[in-house]
């Protein structure tokens, strides 16, 4: 498929997402609102998890921290969208100063502390109490206007900093960085030997793969105006992106677009339909996904599939 | 006196954790493989003993021998048909997959037991030993804890068995040319896995109650056990079970019981970038 | 006294368990092919370039400051393309300024090192002999002052060798300072300008290729003393 039709239908897509209000139910409009969102973290998690290939599940960390940096200076009286560019900030810094000294674990050992940053964190913020409400959680002040008004402004909130993400993406995709990154990803040592300074560039990317999460956090914060430490630190929210990113086809950069919708259009399918089942389905797609999808849905050869079928059916002796 | 108490509290609190672990260090250490049913299969083992005595009037330490046969035949399976496939991918891949495959489990044990709290309660009575005091029935599951542990440590150092799987967690290519069947040493230690989680969960039934909300700290204590203890040794998981147990006695005594476990993160992390084999310095894989 | 060029901190083992450290000095004239032999490939210890230890900073340190090297076994990019590869060494190393301009300067290289044909193939997709030319590109792309080679021609055949060694001695032509560490008589023969061998740590002789060839102690550490003994006697009689 050429370049240009892809970002074609990207085009067509965000201009689906942003419509919903015109033509469809609140109940739809909401969905919209969550896909946007979860693309922004999808595509994030790419800088880390797809181009430089350290499996990261600090996602719920950063969006957490996200939500309860936008909401403290909103509280303390700072203009919101203020607010939310405070949180990109101090996200990015916090992700920066610790990826130096989580970046130098591999493997494993990198998944597992990415993963130990989501319930330290947490635990942090329940624990101080006097700042963040603890366990009680925070509110927010809301935006003024009714509920439509309100789905309006944040689907498009959301959908602008997933644009903004997407734009990050194809820079960092076409730019030396982008490069260094996928010699990282493919051999770290060799990269090294190239010339690339390693220790910067995945900085860089983790960097990259938080500060976003931050502003979406935040955003959210303000839009449903109230916050608490299990729904901003969510595991499953921190598992649910990665397997986002690996449906479409990490690393790629439509991959995370596709891969986010995919997945959360089938969890409201299956949510809809088969609510007591809803996770033992949502578990049964991903183990499908790892065995038959490896690559993602981008990453199949599409005419090879439809030769292959195509073939087949004309072989003499074949079943119809 | 008062530190006393905590000590031994933590002591007991320790080996149940070190116990809970053992088979989740087995399986990384060994198949590289980091396993997301590990908290749900400890729940599913407390289940099982708790509808044992509850419907049957079985004595759990007698169902415990049952449980844990059919959490080895569980875990076999799930290994032999499902994670082989991709025992050799990398780190995102199979931790996905066992998160997937957990949420299976984890669907299914809510829809059937729902997610009230059991527990077998053995009215055992308090034990007072010059003013620790210590109720018997958890007393009794750190010995049990303790026991199993115990027998897993003979096992992987005595028998042929123990000696495979060692060698694959050596050097899996030197063990597949010394004739070891790799992928059937990796079921099997799955199944040991799985059944040391189920083990662990019937104990722990005697204890606390138990609930499917628990999975995922139980994973987490399983995690920090590991990291501090190091990988793939029934040591590593004592020690770091142990030495968590502790620590998280004390954090609860002086920084209150809500600190506890942030202080067991903590050292998780502050290991992990510092020295991520553990405390035992037994490697896993990157 | 200037700082040499390259120093190799040679680490060695003599029979008995007994370390020996001794420290060779190379001062390279540029475009000069200096050839080690007798250096075992594993003991080889620590590298000083420019006066700053090579060995304990991280590489991408010595590859901007102009230090290249190839190892016996082959780190490519394994899903980029040849092309891709190359431009790699281009873009870091060799500090272009864009990836567009990276991959113009791979092609040159890819040129010179015979493998256009290949450019848009999977670098992993080569023969050995192959993939050991992509490496070399690589460097080349790099803009090294100077090229090491460590043991290149380890599991490449005669004929393999022959193409290698030529397009060694092009390198050469540029202008590339070339290092080569090497223990095949063949290749050190025939392609030195300068030879140091080493035996046991220590260097024991330096010079011409047609030097060393009749230097008795090199014979004596490769044949053996009685060996050289005898050799000396034939000579002297006859």
């Amino acid at each position: 498929m050429p370049q240009s039709l892809r970002y074609v239908l990207f085009a067509a897509w965000v201009l689906a997402l942003a419509s919903t209000p015109l033509w469809a139910e609140n109940y739809v409009v909401r969905l919209a609102i969550v896909i946007a969102m979860y693309t922004a973290l999808t595509l994030s998690w790419n800088f880390i998890g797809g181009f430089a290939g350290y499996p990261s599940f600090s996602t719920a960390a950063f969006f957490g921290l996200g939500c309860y940096a936008g909401a403290l200076p909103q509280n303390a009286g700072v203009p919101m969208v203020l607010a939310w560019a405070l949180a990109t900030l101090f996200v990015g810094m916090f992700a920066a100063l610790l990826g130096i000294i989580i970046l130098r674990l591999r493997g494993h050992y990198f998944a597992i502390a990415s993963f130990a940053l989501v319930e330290v964190v947490r635990l942090v913020i329940s624990s101080w109490g006097n700042l963040t409400g603890g366990g009680d959680g925070l509110n927010v002040p809301l935006v003024s206007g009714g509920p439509s008004v309100v789905a309006q402004t944040f689907l498009g909130v959301m959908i602008a900093i997933m644009l903004i993400v997407f734009a990050v993406t194809i820079l960092v995709d076409r730019s030396r960085l982008g490069f260094g990154l996928s010699c990282i990803q493919q051999n770290e040592d060799a990269a090294d030997m190239v010339g690339v300074d390693t220790t910067r560039y995945k900085v860089y990317a983790y960097t990259l793969s938080a500060m976003f999460c931050g502003t979406v956090g935040a955003a959210y914060a303000s839009w449903t105006g109230y916050i608490d430490p299990s729904d901003s630190f969510s595991i499953i929210m921190t598992v649910k992106v990665p397997v986002m990113c690996l449906l479409g086809g990490a690393g790629t950069v439509l991959g995370p677009v596709v891969g986010a919708a995919a997945f959360l259009l089938l969890e409201e399918f299956f949510w809809a339909n088969f609510l007591e089942y809803n996770r033992a389905i949502l578990g049964a797609i991903i183990v499908v996904l790892i065995f038959f999808l490896p690559g993602g849905l981008l990453r199949i050869s599409y005419s090879d599939l439809l030769s292959r079928t195509v073939r087949r059916s004309t072989q003499p002796g074949a079943t119809p | 006196m008062f530190h006393l108490q905590t000590l031994v509290n933590g002591v007991v609190l320790g080996a149940l954790y070190a116990c809970l672990a053992v088979g989740f260090s087995l399986v990384w250490g060994v198949l590289n493989v980091i396993n997301m049913l590990h908290g749900s299969l400890i729940i599913l083992g407390g289940y099982l003993t708790f509808f044992a005595w509850h419907s049957f009037g079985v004595n759990p330490i007698i169902a415990l021998p049952g449980v844990a046969l059919v959490l080895y035949i569980i875990g076999y399976l799930t290994q032999f048909l499902v994670i082989n496939r991709i025992v050799n991918q990398p780190v995102l891949t199979t931790l996905t997959l066992t998160f997937g495959l957990d949420l299976i489990l984890y669907n299914f044990m809510t829809v059937y037991y729902t997610a009230t709290p059991v527990r077998v309660t053995l009215d055992l009575g308090v034990v007072d030993f010059g003013g620790v005091v210590m109720p018997i029935d958890r007393l009794l599951g750190m010995v049990l804890a303790l026991v199993l542990t115990g027998i897993l440590y003979l096992v992987m150092r005595s028998s042929r068995l123990g000696r495979a799987i060692v060698a694959v967690r050596m050097d899996r290519t030197a063990a597949k040319l010394m004739g070891i069947r790799v992928h059937r040493i990796y079921a099997i230690t799955y199944g040991i896995g799985a059944l040391m989680a189920g083990a662990a969960g019937a104990v722990f039934a005697m204890v606390y109650p138990v609930t499917t909300n628990l999975t995922g700290a139980f994973l987490g204590k399983a995690f920090v056990v590991c990291v501090i203890g190091g990988l793939g040794s029934v040591l590593g998981a004592l020690v770091g079970g142990l030495v968590l147990g502790v620590i998280e006695s004390f954090a609860g005594q002086f920084f209150g019981p809500q600190h506890a476990l942030t202080v067991g993160f903590l050292l998780m992390l502050v290991l992990l970038v510092v020295k991520p084999t553990g405390l035992t310095g037994i490697k896993g894989f990157e | 006294m200037s700082a040499s060029i390259l120093e190799l901190e040679n680490v060695s083992k003599h029979f008995g368990g007994i370390r020996a450290v001794s420290s060779v000095s190379v001062d390279l004239r540029e475009g000069e092919i200096v050839v080690i032999t007798g250096v075992h490939p594993a003991s080889a210890g620590r590298i000083r370039f420019l006066g700053a230890d090579v060995t304990r900073q991280r590489p991408f340190q010595a590859a901007r400051r102009g230090l290249a090297r190839t190892f016996q076994i082959v780190q490519p990019f394994p899903r980029m393309s040849v092309l891709e590869n190359v431009a790699a060494g281009a873009l870091f190393g060799g500090a272009h300024a864009s990836v567009s301009d990276a991959m113009e300067a791979a092609r040159e290289q890819l040129d010179f090192t015979g493998l256009t044909a290949f450019a848009d193939r999977a670098a992993s997709a080569l023969t050995l002999a192959g993939r050991k030319r992509v490496e070399l590109a690589k460097s080349l792309a790099m803009k090294p002052k100077i090229l090491m080679l460590d043991e290149v021609n380890a599991g490449l055949n005669s004929s393999e060798i022959d193409g290698a060694l030529t397009l060694i001695r092009r390198v050469s032509e540029r202008g590339v300072t070339i290092l080569i560490i090497e223990h095949l008589m063949k290749v050190v023969l025939s392609l030195a300008q300068r030879v140091l061998v080493l035996h046991h740590g220590e260097l024991i002789a330096e010079g011409k290729p047609s030097d060393i060839v009749d230097d008795p102690r090199v014979i004596e550490a490769y044949l053996g003393e009685k060996f050289a003994r005898r050799f000396k006697e034939t000579a002297s009689h006859g």
